[in-house]
This record gives structure tokens, C-alpha cells and sequence, in this order.
């Protein structure tokens, strides 16, 4: 009788575990060679580019001149029709300017083949189209521009506005000495997660000066960019960041030993912490994703 | 520490090849005061120092000092005054050279920390009495790092320090009541202050940059034990604690119990739930690199910790001496702290708005369970135990690793450790003493790839939060004792081998560039760093 309460007790611990596991979700390293892609749409440029790598794991040597494989077959579908992007070697990408085919709203599908590699792919739904409008009024003492849109539902987007103008003074455009929404910046920016109005407003004020006149004329530049492309850029900015004192190549270090090189491989660098960068490409590692900008003068 | 002999004047001393020791006790005025005083000091960095090693170089050293006063005022006050100060102390030096450039890095950290306390022991009745301390501690923890290259007569260097400590002073009283033979009630109360230097760093010659911060907290607690019937008894409590931070109290009502029931003659049952509250986080990096972990408080932005535990145990008395145990316990942990994933913790930069510590620090929940068995011999020739713990640690983040969970530093899937000593004869000790680890979860640079034309290190791959785990640890500590009783003292020798089979266990890790010229080839290679190879060792000790 007591062996049996017993063999209960045990079988009670053991089964505490089996209530209170967690699932973690394990990285497979895997120590083959795979291909990368970073690509992006962008409707109002009729643009698609996409920046073919291949992943060099850990502990492997490989040929800096091959990472960047000119031979790749990177193809595009969309409603049923299938466009292949051609390599530029200026900008070492591959790329494709069609208006009729780059659309808003509408899906994507990304395959990329390099031979000895297994193929990647992704999808991407490109941004609905918004227009904002924008006025202008001016007094005595300050230009003031009032740009409005209405969020799009069921999108996670993050929208920046600018306002850019001909410095007379320094003979040049310039996006500087905005006010918005009483913050000092050269730019407006919000994110529609958790906004409550689907209306948006920016207001921005501008102080006349030498360089600002009731004859300058603005513009408004309005990008958009979804919530995920953006999450994949910061980062990719951000770990960027933390490598800058890598990216000094060996000889410009030898060049010059003592200039501007104090963080260079320095102890404490070894205590950055990580930078996970998001990707959407199955098979392999990168983003598929998209942005709209637009161009607009302000009516006064 | 125990107390220094009223009778007569006592010691131990002991010196080998990389420590020594002292121990020195005795009355200060007969069966009313003694004091024990103990140092120990390792020597392993002198002892490196004599072995020329080129390109990695590892010192480490300990020492510790102890010391206690012990008055018995009259039969029911008594008076206690202790110290406590060690200090580790680590340096590697690491010299390579590219080109025609030398480059030397000199880093290292040292931690350690000076406890003093003052304790008043008064006994009201045969079942009453109370202990009031008075406990002021003070940990720091440091990394420094002297960087420099020399091309010809053109040399650049760079001394950086970071430091990081907690200073607390500590108003303690305990209060113990003996009702009757099943029943002992205890209660108190405690203040703590404690100030935090979260964050002082020095960068060259420029003035140290200094944060400090603040904070108080106390409690009351009390306690019921008690021995219901023959095989049922309990420890029942409940404990009130106050947080101070910044400009807010907050209260956490803690309860907690333990409950024991005897089967048979050797069988026993076992369960306790706890629910604790803790002020203090402990801040563990992810990266490679130092394993560093720093301590820092709760504040108006840094949530209270708090957590929730619950265990079962069953335990065994066996025949001739042996003893096991077996248990299981699962902890659920509310917000528990980490970095966020795009900061460096030692950062150089002199921004103090986006450098500032507590913007670096995100916070989540935890969970920790597993299984611990143990089995002891505390008599016969041959005595020892051996401990085995199958264990989970997950962290879980909104903002980190897509907010999926994630195995914690501290995750450790198996520790197992044997410690055994065999008395071949009354005056030959034998010992051996074998330990296993698994390796803890780290985030490394898994792969790289290039995003844009102009990158030279292109992106990092790192997988998910500490996906990579590092070589398990294990090792083998051999000794063995020559024990001979003389006319006024006892002599022993001490023949050790630390690491028998010279395991180099990885202490951290670094990924270096590898890069090929003449073939523009480049590789990224995971290097393991081990600090203590095999280290034989003699010591000659006497007790008297």
C-alpha cells in the first residue's frame, strides 16, 4: 500500500513538469551556405530593388569577391503576371522600373535562384495608396502648413512628413527651423498603432527669415512605410551602428594608427548587446518589404 | 564565521604552492571574549608569472580576511563584532600584431566586497530571546581595459574603467520564542539603505561620470513552527515588505509555508509555496564576451521583481549511513530584468540621455523548474554526496527576440557533481571530486551577409536570443592528505591536481576576423577563451 502512495508522490513530481514546460523555440544552425536577399517595392517610384547575398555561417572562409553573385534569377509575380529583375553593377543589385506592374495594394511573390543554392522566396502586400492634402498660410512672422491624411484600417504603418524649401541664403533645399506640432524637428513622425483618430493632422510653422519669403514655395514630402520593413531597417540601422568601428578596413588602419580609431575593437565593444534582425525569407535570411513616398506643393 | 575558543589560544596554518592561509583564535579575557581572525590568499598570478606565455596571458588571484570579536557581557547579553573583506581579481593580457603594428590589450574585471556587522544577543528567558544587528556591506565590481597599437615611434593608447558597487547599511532585529516543545514562534523587523553606483565610468583622462542613487526598504515578518502531530508539522509565514522608489512606497505581502509529513521510520513528504518580492535585479549581458552580471535597484522606470514558487520532495534514510532526496520545483517570475537588444551596457559615449542605464534595461517575466536528487554518506570511511539538477530557465520579453521566450544565461540543463573522500587509513585521506555543467545559452554571430553595396562587415545573423550554447564545464580535482598527529600539533600535507585532465573549460568566447590577402578570403571564427589549465599543487599545514 505504501509503495503504491509512494510511486503516486514520484509520479505527481515528474508530472509537475509536464504542466509547467515553456516552449522555447531553438535556432537550427545550420552550416551550409545560404542566400540572402533584402528587396523592396515602392509604388510611387515604380521601383523594385532587390540586393542578392550569399550567407557566410561561422567558421567558414569564403571569397569576398563571391558573396554578391551576379548570375542570380530574381523574378517577381503578381496577379498572375511574372517579371525577372536584371542585374546593374553600379549599385550592385538587381532591379526593375514598370509602372504598370508596381501597383499599391496589391501581393507579391519574391523567388530568388543562384546556382549550387537552394532557392528563397516571400510575399509582400504592397501599402494602400494615401494622398494627404496640405495648405498654407502665412503672417507677418511665421508660414504655417496644415498636411492631413486618414490612416488606412487594418495596415500597421509609420508615416513621416517633411517640409522642404529653396534656402535662398545658402543656395540650396532645405528641411531645417520646422516647428511641428510645437516640437523642434526636421520632420513629423507617427505610428497608427494605438491612434484612436484615423484622421491625422501635422501642423508645422516656419519663421520668416532671409531665407523664407511669401514667394518661397514648400513641399511636402510624405513617405510610408509599414510597420515591419520599418522594424527590419532600424535594426539593420542599428546593428550597423554598433559595427562602425568594424567596418574600418585593415588597411586604412595600418594608414593611420593614431586618428579618430579610440573605439576600434576596443574591450568594452565585446559588451554590445545583440541586434536580432527580422526576416520574412523562407529558406534563407533578408526582407521583402516596401515603402511609398510622395511629392506634393503646398498651395498657398 | 564561528566563534573564537574561550579556552585556550588555537590555529591553522597552511602553505602551498598557490595558497596559503592562517587561522588564529583564542580568549581575550577568560570565558568572557575571544576572537577568531582567518586570511587566505591565492597566488596563482605570481606562480604564471614565473611561466613565459606569449600572445594570451591569464592572471587571476583571491584573497580573503575574516575576523570576528566575540564578548559575553553578562549571562544574558552577549556582543558580537565581525568583518568580512575578499577580492577576486582577473587580467589577461592579449598582444598580437598586424602588419607592422602591435597591438596589446590588457582587460580585466575584479569584484569583491567588505561586510561589517554588530550583533547583540540578549536573552529575556529560557524561551525567549533576541539578536539586534547593525550590518553595513559594500560590493564593487569593476572592468578596466588599457588599449594600445604602436606603429614605429607613433603609439596610441586608451585606459577605459567602468565601475559599478552597492553600499548598504542594514538595522536588523530577530526575536525567537520557544512556546513549548512543538511550537517556536519567531518575528522581526528589518531597515535597509542602500545606495547604488549603477553606472561610473572613466574614459581616459576625463573625470569620472558618477550616477547615484538612493533607496530604502524594510520589513516585518513572522513565523509559526509547529509539530501538529507525530508526523505532520509546519512552518507558517508571512512577511510585509516596503519599497521606497524615488518618490513611491510600495507594499508586497508576502506568505509563504512548508509542510512535512513523516511516512514511516525513513520516508518523508515534503512541499513548500513561496511568494517573495525582490528590490534588487540582477543584470546579466547576452552577447560574447565577459560573463558579467551587475547589480542594480528597482526605480520609478525599473519594475520590483516579484515571483511565485512552489516545491515537492520526498526523502529517504537509508541503511549505513546513506541519505536521498528527491525534488521538483517550478518558479514563476514577474518582472525580471534583461538589456535591450540595441545597447551596449559599458558605452563610451558621453551622451547622458541615451547612454543613461536604467533606457538600456527592458523587463519581462521568467519561469524556472526542474528536478534536484541528492544522495549523502556522512559516516564510514568512505563519505561524500553527489547532486544532479535537470533544469529550465526562460525568459520571456515583449520587446526581445519578437517576444517569443527564450533560455535565460542562467539555463543549465544538467549540473551534476560527485564529491567523495575515502579514509584509507586513520592518517591517509584520499578525495576526488568531479564536476559537469552544460554549457549556458549565449548569443552569437551565427552567419553574416552583406544588405548594401558599401557594407565591409555586412549583417549579422544571430538567430534567436542565446540559441547558441556554449562547451559544457567539467573537471576533476584529485588530492590527497598526509595527516600526522606531533606532541602539540597536528601536521598535514596537501598533494592536490586541480583539473586532472587539464579541461579547458570555456570561461568566454570572441569571434575573430580570420582574412586571407593573397586569396581575398575572410572568415569569422568562434574562439573559446579557458582561464585555469591543470594545476598540481603541494601545501604543508599545521593545526595546534
Amino acid at each position: 500500500m505504501k509503495s503504491k502512495f509512494l510511486k503516486y508522490i514520484v509520479a505527481l513530481l515528474l508530472c509537475q513538469l509536464f504542466y509547467s514546460c515553456i516552449e522555447v523555440d531553438e535556432h537550427v544552425q545550420t552550416g551550409n551556405a545560404k542566400i540572402a536577399v533584402v528587396a523592396l517595392l515602392s509604388p510611387s517610384d515604380s521601383l523594385i530593388a532587390a540586393f542578392v547575398s550569399i550567407v557566410n555561417p561561422l567558421n567558414k572562409e569564403f571569397n569576398v569577391n563571391e558573396s554578391i553573385p551576379k548570375n542570380a534569377k530574381v523574378s517577381i509575380i503578381s496577379s498572375g503576371k511574372k517579371v525577372t529583375l536584371q542585374f546593374v553593377d553600379s549599385t550592385k543589385r538587381y532591379q526593375l522600373f514598370d509602372k504598370n506592374f508596381i501597383k499599391f495594394d496589391s501581393h507579391y511573390e519574391l523567388f530568388v535562384e543562384v546556382n549550387g543554392y537552394n532557392s528563397v522566396s516571400s510575399n509582400y502586400n504592397t501599402l494602400k495608396e494615401i494622398i494627404p492634402t496640405a495648405s498654407q498660410s502665412n503672417d507677418d512672422e511665421k508660414v504655417t502648413f496644415s498636411i492631413k491624411w486618414k490612416d488606412t484600417p487594418v495596415e500597421a504603418n509609420i508615416y513621416n512628413v517633411f517640409v522642404r524649401y529653396w534656402n535662398q541664403q545658402i543656395r540650396s533645399t532645405s528641411f531645417s527651423g520646422v516647428i511641428w506640432n510645437n516640437n523642434i524637428g526636421s520632420s513629423f513622425s507617427i505610428s497608427d498603432v494605438n491612434l484612436s483618430n484615423s484622421e491625422i493632422t501635422a501642423i508645422a510653422n516656419l519663421t520668416k527669415s532671409k531665407s523664407i519669403s511669401d514667394t518661397t514655395t514648400f513641399f511636402v514630402i510624405f513617405n510610408n512605410i509599414d510597420q515591419q520593413t520599418n522594424a527590419f531597417f532600424s535594426k539593420r540601422s542599428s546593428q550597423c551602428n554598433q559595427n562602425e568601428s568594424n567596418q574600418q578596413s585593415i588597411s586604412d588602419f595600418i594608414s593611420d594608427v593614431s586618428n579618430k580609431q579610440a573605439n576600434l575593437n576596443s574591450f568594452f565593444e565585446r559588451f554590445k548587446e545583440p541586434v536580432l534582425i527580422p526576416s520574412n525569407i523562407e529558406n534563407g535570411l533578408g526582407y521583402f518589404g516596401g515603402y511609398y513616398g510622395k511629392t506634393i506643393k503646398i498651395s498657398k | 564565521m564561528k566563534e573564537g575558543s574561550l579556552e585556550g589560544f588555537h590555529g591553522e596554518a597552511g602553505i602551498g604552492l598557490i595558497t596559503s592561509r592562517l587561522t588564529l583564535e583564542g580568549p581575550i579575557s577568560k570565558e568572557k571574549a575571544s576572537f577568531i581572525f582567518s586570511i587566505r590568499r591565492t597566488y596563482f598570478d605570481i606562480v604564471r608569472e614565473l611561466i613565459p606565455v606569449k600572445g594570451f596571458d591569464v592572471r587571476y588571484w583571491f584573497y580573503d580576511l575574516n575576523g570576528k570579536l566575540n564578548w559575553q557581557i553578562n549571562p544574558k547579553n552577549g556582543l558580537f563584532l565581525s568583518v568580512y573583506t575578499g577580492t577576486d581579481k582577473l587580467n589577461i593580457n592579449e598582444e598580437l600584431k598586424i602588419g607592422l603594428t602591435k597591438i596589446n590589450y590588457n582587460y580585466g574585471m575584479n569584484w569583491g566586497n567588505v561586510t561589517y556587522t554588530i550583533r547583540w544577543n540578549h536573552i529575556f528567558s529560557e524561551k525567549l530571546f533576541s539578536n539586534i544587528s547593525i550590518i553595513s556591506t559594500k560590493y564593487n565590481f569593476e572592468l578596466s581595459d588599457v588599449y594600445s597599437r604602436q606603429l614605429d615611434n607613433d603609439k596610441y593608447e586608451r585606459q577605459t574603467n567602468y565601475l559599478s558597487s552597492i553600499q548598504d547599511i542594514n538595522l536588523k532585529a530577530d526575536i525567537d520564542y520557544f512556546a513549548n516543545l512543538s511550537t517556536t514562534i519567531r518575528f522581526g523587523g528589518v531597515f535597509t539603505k542602500h545606495q547604488f553606483k549603477p553606472q561610473i565610468l572613466k574614459v581616459g583622462a576625463d573625470s569620472s561620470r558618477v550616477i547615484s542613487i538612493n533607496n530604502s526598504e524594510w520589513g516585518l515578518y513572522g513565523e509559526y513552527e509547529s509539530i501538529w502531530t507525530k508526523r505532520l508539522s509546519s512552518n507558517i509565514g508571512l512577511r510585509l515588505n516596503s519599497y521606497n522608489t524615488g518618490n513611491n512606497n510600495e507594499y508586497f505581502i508576502e506568505p509563504r509555508m512548508v509542510l512535512t509529513y513523516q511516512l514511516n521510520n525513513s520516508w518523508k513528504l515534503k512541499s513548500s509555496h513561496a511568494y517573495t518580492s525582490q528590490f534588487t535585479h540582477q543584470l546579466s549581458n547576452t552577447g560574447v564576451g565577459f560573463p558579467t552580471d551587475l547589480w542594480i535597484p528597482s526605480t520609478q522606470r525599473i519594475p520590483i521583481a516579484s515571483a511565485q514558487q512552489i516545491s515537492g520532495a520526498i526523502e529517504k534514510t537509508l541503511n549505513q549511513g546513506y541519505f536521498l532526496s528527491f525534488e521538483s520545483y517550478y518558479k514563476k517570475m514577474q518582472n525580471v530584468i534583461s538589456y535591450k537588444e540595441t545597447t551596449n551596457f559599458i558605452n563610451v559615449s558621453s551622451n547622458q540621455e541615451t547612454n543613461y542605464w536604467e533606457t538600456k534595461i527592458t523587463s519581462g517575466q521568467g519561469w524556472a523548474y526542474g528536478y534536484e536528487l541528492l544522495l549523502k554518506k556522512n559516516t564510514g570511511r568512505f563519505r561524500g554526496w553527489l547532486g544532479y539538477t535537470l533544469g529550465w530557465s526562460i525568459r520571456q520579453f515583449d520587446d526581445l527576440n519578437e517576444g517569443k521566450p527564450f533560455y535565460s544565461r542562467q539555463d543549465r540543463r544538467h549540473d551534476f557533481e560527485i564529491v567523495t573522500t575515502y579514509s584509507l587509513k586513520p592518517s591517509i585521506r584520499l578525495s576526488a571530486n568531479w564536476i559537469y555543467t552544460s554549457g549556458n545559452p549565449i548569443t552569437i554571430p551565427l552567419a553574416s551577409f552583406i544588405s548594401f553595396k558599401n557594407d565591409k562587415v555586412g549583417l549579422i545573423d544571430y538567430g534567436n536570443v542565446n540559441a547558441f550554447r556554449t562547451d559544457a564545464v567539467h573537471r576533476l580535482d584529485l588530492g590527497i592528505q598526509f595527516i600526522k598527529k606531533r606532541k602539540k600539533f597536528e601536521r598535514t600535507w596537501d598533494i592536490g591536481l586541480y583539473n586532472a585532465y587539464n579541461r579547458q573549460n570555456p570561461y568566454y568566447y570572441s569571434v575573430e576576423t580570420i582574412q586571407n590577402t593573397q586569396t581575398n578570403t575572410l572568415k569569422y571564427e568562434l574562439r573559446s577563451k579557458a582561464l585555469l589549465p591543470i594545476i598540481p599543487s603541494v601545501s604543508y599545514n599545521i593545526k595546534w
